[in-house]
């Protein structure tokens, strides 16, 4: 205890501090330093290994005159020999990838979620640094606004990123080449700014359990059951964000840019019946016609809705993460 | 408030803290009920109470922790969250909450940043006299070193009232002189305000000249320690001894045919009574002991009437 020790902290180099956070910034980039890390790395690895495999995949469409072609294609173009089994090759090699990264930039919000908003607020309640905190000349609501901005700007920049990577090396062999289209369960969130908003919303669902609930481990848990749930409830309104239309014809007719995700026979009267009505009859054809002239149907979205769904999804997300902030600042000034 | 000294009197020095009708209610009910007192700038006042008494309630009201259910904390003469009061008020929580991945060096940061005043030495010099390295990790320290730097934190931001709800709690006895010698050599170079918790009254009776005294969520006893105890007179007799007033007891006991009596000393004493001086200790457990007991504060401790909640 008579030890006396009167170094300094050391200064950080004058050509740095220039860049360096200060004030409650400083306590941001201290805190979520890792997370900051984390997320560059990931944007790194992907600004490095994306560009390769989208040289790779577009080489090989090139060198195979490929592009445009599917699997079943009623391109002419797409109909010489060797088209078919190339498109399958590169199917083999390359749809695993994009479906890959597709699905794993999918849990992303969850992720994003569960480690970093669930214990954003929980943690300082946990462990009582809250009070350390807002006992220095820090009132709450700048201390929370911060905190937001700080992760929220991380997730924004950093899906954002990852997102507009990935979408890149997936245009060259787009709905066609690769089979993987822009409706895919792989591509239709993890390719577009959905993406970005739905990794908001799951941090202000994250934020906000943590508040409420001032523990991490339940904060953590509440915030991936509210998120899974909440992708999931997106992914079955989806299609019906925006008008679509119901098209005739045989389902194997439709283009392969096109989002089928009703199916089904209409008959005259205007009843719709599903479209295994006859799968198990042993007679397929009688059983159709037995059905009075039902027509097969599809509803279905054209690759030019991509957009307008996207809007109107990423705003539904949005529009929540805004509420729940909102919540958070008026929790807050209740001041419990 | 109280019958015993007139409404309206004069008031020493202007308030470091002026409370009114302060109230808090939590889902189990009120943890703070129209508490009331001034402290005035320059004192270091003791905040005593049994546990459960609404001590921390009220320190993390005036830190701005908490909001309040009712009543008002004004600090230097505003309400406590005015911005003029940016930076006059310091507070260190009771479970010294500290960030566990830090090293002692950048929990000092964290002061320098978070505070628009900051005297590095000072903050560096109480951890350095605790042999605390820089770099020790906050989750390797000791309680009592956690205690340092939390007072170090606190003391670097230079405060005008500082607030420290038991702080002494997780120290030995040498940690607690040398605490104690360190905030009152603060006190006296810079003339702050201190606002100290505890439960065990002895700890801060010869370190502190001013007393707060909660009991269930209200002030019993506030005001300057030695006017307090002046106030009081104890008297001890026998069945033949005249009853003193019932407005100015305080408590009275009896074991045997000895009668024991605190009372108000706002008169002259009751006749057959031999009449001593009792010591805060006595004047504080006498008020604890006694329900119902009417609260007394001194003329400095009064908070100016208020017609209109701020």
């Amino acid at each position: 205890m008579t030890t006396v020790d009167t170094a300094r902290p050391a200064a950080g180099p004058t050509a740095r501090r220039r860049f360096a956070p200060t004030g409650i910034w400083w306590l941001m980039w201290r805190q979520q330093r890792l997370l900051i890390l984390i997320a560059l790395a990931a944007v790194v690895t992907a600004a490095v290994v994306f560009p390769i495999l989208r040289a790779a995949m577009t080489g090989y469409i090139d060198s195979h005159h490929i592009a445009g072609c599917a699997a079943i294609s009623l391109d002419p173009a797409c109909q010489s020999d060797g088209v078919q089994r190339a498109v399958d090759d590169f199917r083999g090699r390359y749809a695993p990838i994009l479906q890959g990264v597709g699905y794993l930039l999918l849990m992303l919000p969850a992720a994003a979620g569960v480690m970093v908003g669930g214990p954003l607020f929980s943690r300082e309640y946990e462990q009582g640094t809250w009070r350390l905190v807002l006992g220095q000349s820090v009132s709450r609501t700048r201390w929370l606004a911060a905190k937001l901005a700080t992760v929220g700007a991380v997730a924004l920049l950093g899906s954002a990123a990852l997102m507009g990577l990935y979408r890149w090396m997936w245009l060259p062999s787009a709905d066609f080449v690769s089979g993987v289209a822009w409706c895919s369960s792989a591509f239709i969130v993890s390719g577009g700014p959905v993406l970005v908003a739905t990794t908001l919303l799951a941090l202000a669902v994250g934020a906000t359990a943590g508040s409420v609930t001032r523990r991490v481990v339940p904060a953590m848990g509440i915030t991936f059951g509210v998120v899974v749930l909440l992708q999931i409830a997106l992914a079955s309104v989806r299609p019906y964000l925006v008008p679509w239309q119901t098209r005739f014809g045989s389902r194997s007719e439709l283009p392969n840019d096109v989002w089928s995700f009703g199916q089904g026979f209409l008959t005259p009267d205007g009843k719709r019946l599903p479209y295994d009505v006859c799968v198990d009859s042993d007679r397929y054809t009688s059983c159709l016609a037995g059905t009075d002239g039902a027509r097969e149907y599809a509803e279905v979205h054209s690759a030019a809705d991509y957009w307008p769904l996207q809007g109107v999804e990423s705003a539904l997300c949005l529009v929540l993460t805004a509420a729940l902030v909102v919540l958070l600042f008026r929790r807050d000034r209740r001041a419990d | 408030m109280n019958g015993l000294y007139p409404a309206g009197t004069a008031q020493s020095g202007p308030a470091a803290l002026e409370v009114s009708g302060l109230g808090r209610r939590y889902r189990s009910g009120w943890a703070l009920k129209d508490c009331g007192f001034r402290l005035p700038a320059g004192r270091i006042c003791a905040l005593v109470g049994p546990n459960g008494a609404g001590k921390s309630t009220l320190m993390s009201l005036v830190a701005q922790l908490l909001a309040p259910t009712e009543g008002t904390a004004e600090v230097f003469g505003r309400p406590a969250g005015d911005p003029a009061n940016h930076g006059r008020v310091g507070f260190v929580a009771q479970d010294k909450p500290l960030y566990p991945g830090f090293s002692v060096a950048e929990t000092l940061r964290l002061g320098r940043e978070l505070n628009p005043r900051w005297d590095q030495a000072k903050a560096e010099l109480v951890v350095a006299q605790g042999g605390i390295r820089p770099t020790a990790r906050i989750d390797t320290l000791s309680g009592g070193q956690r205690t340092r730097v939390s007072l170090a934190l606190a003391l670097g931001a230079l405060p005008d009232l500082l607030v420290l709800d038991e702080p002494m709690s997780d120290l030995d006895p040498l940690a607690r002189h040398q605490l104690m010698g360190l905030l009152m050599a603060e006190a006296a170079e810079r003339g702050i305000t201190v606002l100290i918790s505890s439960h065990v009254i002895a700890e801060l009776a010869e370190s502190c000249d001013y007393l707060v005294l909660l009991s269930g969520g209200g002030v019993l006893l506030a005001g300057d320690i030695d006017e307090l105890v002046a106030g009081h007179q104890l008297l001890i007799g026998d069945d033949g001894a005249e009853a003193p007033e019932p407005g100015r007891v305080v408590e009275i006991s009896r074991t045997g045919r000895r009668i024991t009596a605190l009372i108000r000393s706002d008169g002259p004493a009751p006749e057959g009574w031999e009449v001593a001086e009792p010591t805060l200790e006595e004047v504080l457990l006498a008020h604890l002991r006694t329900p119902g007991v009417p609260a007394l504060l001194t003329a400095e401790a009064r908070p100016a009437e208020r017609t209109v909640a701020a």
